[in-house]
């Protein structure tokens, strides 16, 4: 089956004062139909980064430097304003982050909820059933009245419930969720994440999910996808990448998660050194840097992807001397 | 607004130089009042002419060599009493805005510091007052009491002061909670040290900013009364007399109307350029995204 | 909603009665014989005891005060010096043609304001951007008045093609229109500056928001968007500026009337200042302040009409 998403070589540049900052390298990812898929990473790391070059909503500073990214055979990089717009909330619809800024604070949530809808040749009515459906699909109570209230009158958690209701309304075929709980504290994340698992049953598009936090990767996606420094370093499903993960970083990355701890210390784990200034690429593996397990090939020559499994794959020189 | 530290506002009071004389703006600004004031003060050694001396034989000449912005219906050099006029534009700013600072530090002082009910009072009092256009409220007395420069400069300062006294409160309110205040207290500091080293450092800036965009308004409001001949009694050159003679002789000569105005607008140009820059330096978070 | 309405009503009814009083307790402050000043030195002692009985000015303050406010809440404001007929009648005919004229001056200034001001923000740093910058810089830096001093050279004297003084012939609309259109313009020239200054500041700081870029990942288009979703917000603080800016345009249409000779309050306050008129002109200021509060009320309102957090944050 033909993947949803196709990134393929993708480069994207901010200029800066100082010169251009090489955000992303030739990242290639591809998303299946009907699977959730988590993009893990630090903080730089490049993945909202690249969801925001799917929706093309970019920063103004930055700039794509090459690559496609195919959606349904087309390619969006190409695209002009009036087809992104289609696309746009129809066929790809995106969470943000912080629910407190995600709605516009003058019009209803039901006003925004029936704008979302202007492409569709449905009455007023109708339009206002429909989004009074999906706040109670995403388990907001008292919907018809609450329909009418403005975003101040919901609560931090309500909100981002109400966000993944606009991007929802239009049945997409792929929903990016970019960091939907880091702004929620941990019952409300756990209160999305059961929601993500309820929507699955009836939502029959893929997910994305970008996250920093393992946690939520592990409970919600089928397959995960981590990032460094702007570039993909492992790709593999859930289960391969927290039990037999084959990258260092991703070793050292679930190793920091003090859950994993299996005794008492004084310290937690980190991982030494600093991320890569992104403005003077190193040349070499982008983590060899701060590896544990770095050998001299690392240092000037950028490994490929090399194969775990069919179904399993690792930017490291480590798996291609075997 | 930061809390005040004697040592870093020295710094930030350097660096604002510095920073103001980059713009090039905030100079073009500063250049423009500094001519004007120049103009203004060596009036007398600018022009030979005397500001009221009558010629009738050169009544609305055009601009001559011999003057160079031509002259008015009594023949009296127009480039002259626009500089005379200076003066008095002059005049009028430095006691008003001088003045209104003064009563609003006192006044800003007295409700940020005093008790609720004083500082209620005031801000309704200060509400009240901001009511008036002020242009009416200077009619008004002006009706009793005949045109009078002087209740000109009155009624511009008592609409004035609410402005100041607003900003000076809320810095004087924001301090009353802070601790060192409280520590500064408690070793019996006076007043008067606590206005110098803790209220006037934080206020400064907004203040001058305030009084940089309120300079050509009060310079319009003179020379808008003296054009309704309410305002400097005539013979006495003003830019407002200017313009109103500029006025009555319109399809004579446009000259005089030129002349009037445009050091009005250039006041108005040079410190409004001033004070925008001013408050990027001052304020940075108001700095609009560019 | 409506809590807010009743409180803010209540306020701006306190300050303007404050108001009114700060005018009567100056207006008793003024040193020198009111009487001899009013009336010019021609004046006969029989003019001047006639007019101190009428005036009241013999008796003690706090019952002029007394008077003064049984008498406002009255709906009388004085009567006139000369012909006796009451303030407020008189001011009551003159205020029309202040309203209109001022009308005129917010319609177009604010509508071409908003249109600038939202075009600058849209294309930040063009060309257009920069030119409209230019321009509404040298519209703010001109004085109202002389704005309609350099209208009547350029438009009235030198080239001819508009009218220069009067409102028109009564009944004649076209007439009438003609002759709004210089104090007009003039009224509100400098307003298009501030306002489309203003309009952009607010509008690049909303555009940056999150909520906008939500809506466009949403697929909304950006009409519906700059206009709806931005600008409802963005002219929030318009809004308040041409509130508290009527004052200062009741002021300029003052010197628009007397310009060009267009009846309204300003040429009654000017006329009636000349002549020494004060209880007219006291009963104009006064009419004129309370017309500003009311504005201020009705921006604030709009206000809360168009952003719902102003309402909840009361």
């Amino acid at each position: 089956m033909e993947p949803v998403l196709s990134i393929k070589d993708l480069s994207v540049d901010f200029s800066t004062p100082t010169g251009p900052i090489h955000a992303l390298r030739r990242v290639n990812l591809s998303v299946p139909q009907k699977r959730i898929v988590g993009i893990v990473g630090e903080s730089g790391s490049g993945k909202s980064t690249v969801v925001s070059a799917v929706m093309r909503l970019l920063a103004n500073n930055a700039n794509v430097r090459g690559g496609e990214i195919y959606f349904e055979g087309c390619n969006i990089l190409a695209m002009k304003e009036k087809e992104l717009r289609a696309m746009r909330g129809e066929d790809i619809a995106m969470v943000f982050q912080d629910p407190m800024t995600a709605q516009t604070p003058v019009l209803s949530v039901g006003q925004q909820m029936i704008d979302i809808q202007y492409r569709r040749s449905l009455s007023y009515k109708e339009k206002r059933q429909h989004a009074i459906e999906m706040l109670n699909r995403v388990g907001i109570p008292d919907a018809d009245d609450r329909v009418d209230q403005y975003p101040y009158q919901f609560s931090g958690g309500m909100r981002q419930r109400i966000s993944i209701a606009m991007a929802l309304m239009m049945n997409p075929k792929l929903l990016i969720a970019d960091e939907p709980t880091t702004a929620l504290d941990v019952t409300l994340e756990a209160q999305i994440i059961h929601l993500f698992r309820e929507l699955r049953k009836t939502f029959d598009g893929s997910i994305i999910v970008v996250s920093h936090n393992l946690g939520l990767i592990a409970e919600l996606c089928d397959e995960v996808i981590v990032m460094y420094a702007g570039e993909v370093v492992e790709r593999a499903s859930v289960d391969d990448i927290f039990y037999r993960a084959a990258h260092p970083y991703t070793r050292a990355l679930l190793n920091c998660d003090p859950a994993r701890l299996g005794e008492l210390t004084q310290d937690l784990p980190t991982i030494p050194g600093d991320v890569p200034d992104l403005q003077k690429v190193p040349a070499g593996c982008i983590f060899s840097s701060r590896c544990a397990e770095d050998f001299d090939t690392c240092a000037y020559q950028r490994p490929l992807m090399a194969a775990v499994t069919s179904a399993h794959e690792a930017r490291c020189h480590l798996l291609s001397n075997d | 607004m930061p809390i005040s530290n004697t040592a870093v506002i020295t710094q930030s009071r350097f660096s604002a130089y510095r920073q103001f004389f980059r713009e090039p703006l905030g100079v073009l600004g500063l250049v423009l009042v500094v001519l004007l004031g120049l103009g203004a003060i060596l009036a007398p050694y600018l022009t030979d002419y005397s500001p009221n001396a009558i010629d009738i034989k050169t009544r609305l000449a055009p601009p001559s060599s011999e003057h160079w912005l031509g002259a008015d219906h009594l023949g009296r050099d127009t480039f002259t009493r626009v500089l005379y006029g200076g003066r008095v534009a002059l005049k009028v700013a430095a006691w008003s805005i001088s003045l209104a600072l003064l009563g609003g530090l006192l006044l800003g002082m007295i409700a940020g510091y005093g008790p609720r009910w004083l500082d209620n009072l005031l801000i309704l009092i200060f509400d009240a007052v901001r009511s008036f256009p002020t242009i009416m409220l200077a009619l008004a007395i002006i009706t009793l009491t005949g045109p009078s420069l002087n209740m000109v400069i009155l009624v511009i300062v008592i609409t004035s002061i609410p402005v100041y006294a607003r900003i000076v409160r809320a810095q004087t309110m924001s301090l009353r909670e802070s601790e060192f205040v409280f520590a500064a207290r408690s070793i019996g500091t006076g007043w008067f040290r606590m206005l110098y080293l803790h209220i006037l450092p934080n206020v400064i800036g907004p203040l001058l900013i305030l009084a940089s965009m309120d300079i050509p308004v009060v310079v319009t409001i003179e020379s808008g009364l003296s054009f309704l001949g309410l305002g400097v009694r005539p013979p006495t050159a003003s830019w407002g007399t200017v313009l109103a003679d500029g006025y009555a002789y319109v399809r004579n000569t446009p000259w005089l109307l030129v002349a009037g105005g445009v050091p009005l607008i250039l006041t108005t140009l040079g410190f409004t350029f001033m004070g925008e820059t001013l408050r990027d330096i001052f304020d940075p978070t108001l700095k609009r995204r560019d | 909603m409506w809590v807010y309405f009743i409180k803010r009503l209540g306020l701006s009814v306190v300050i303007i009665a404050v108001a009114m009083s700060i005018l009567f307790v100056i207006t008793h402050m003024i040193p020198g014989d009111p009487v001899s000043i009013a009336l010019g030195p021609r004046a006969t002692v029989e003019m001047k005891e006639e007019y101190r009985a009428r005036m009241g000015i013999d008796l003690p303050i706090y019952v002029q005060y007394g008077r003064f406010v049984s008498n406002v809440l009255h709906g009388d404001l004085g009567k006139d010096v000369f012909s006796g007929l009451p303030v407020l009648n008189i001011v009551k005919s003159q205020l029309p043609h202040t309203v209109i004229l001022v009308c005129v001056a917010i319609g177009w200034s604010a509508t071409l304001g908003i249109i600038l001001g939202c075009f600058s923000a849209v294309r930040r740093n063009s060309i257009l951007d920069r030119v409209i910058g230019v321009i509404t810089v040298g519209a703010i830096a001109i004085p109202s008045f002389v704005v309609s001093l350099y209208a009547l050279l350029l438009f009235a004297v030198t080239l001819k093609v508009l009218p220069a003084l009067g409102a028109g012939e009564s009944g004649d609309i076209v007439d009438q229109l003609k002759h709004l259109v210089l104090p007009g313009f003039a009224l509100g020239l400098g307003w298009v500056g501030y306002i489309a200054r203003l309009v952009r500041a607010s509008m690049l700081e909303v555009m940056g928001e999150n909520f906008v870029r939500a809506a466009r990942a949403y697929g909304l288009p950006e009409r519906t968007i700059v206009a709806r979703y931005a600008l409802k917000i963005a002219i929030v603080p318009t809004v308040t500026l041409l509130g508290v800016g009527i004052g200062n345009m009741l002021s300029g249409a003052l010197f628009a009337e007397i310009v060009f000779a267009r009846p309204g309050i300003g040429k009654l306050i000017y006329d009636m200042v000349l002549i020494r008129n004060f209880p007219v002109v006291q009963g104009a200021v006064l009419v004129t302040t309370a017309l500003f509060v009311l504005s201020a009320l009705i921006a604030d309102i709009v206000n809360s009409v168009l952003d719902p957090r102003v309402r909840a944050n009361l």
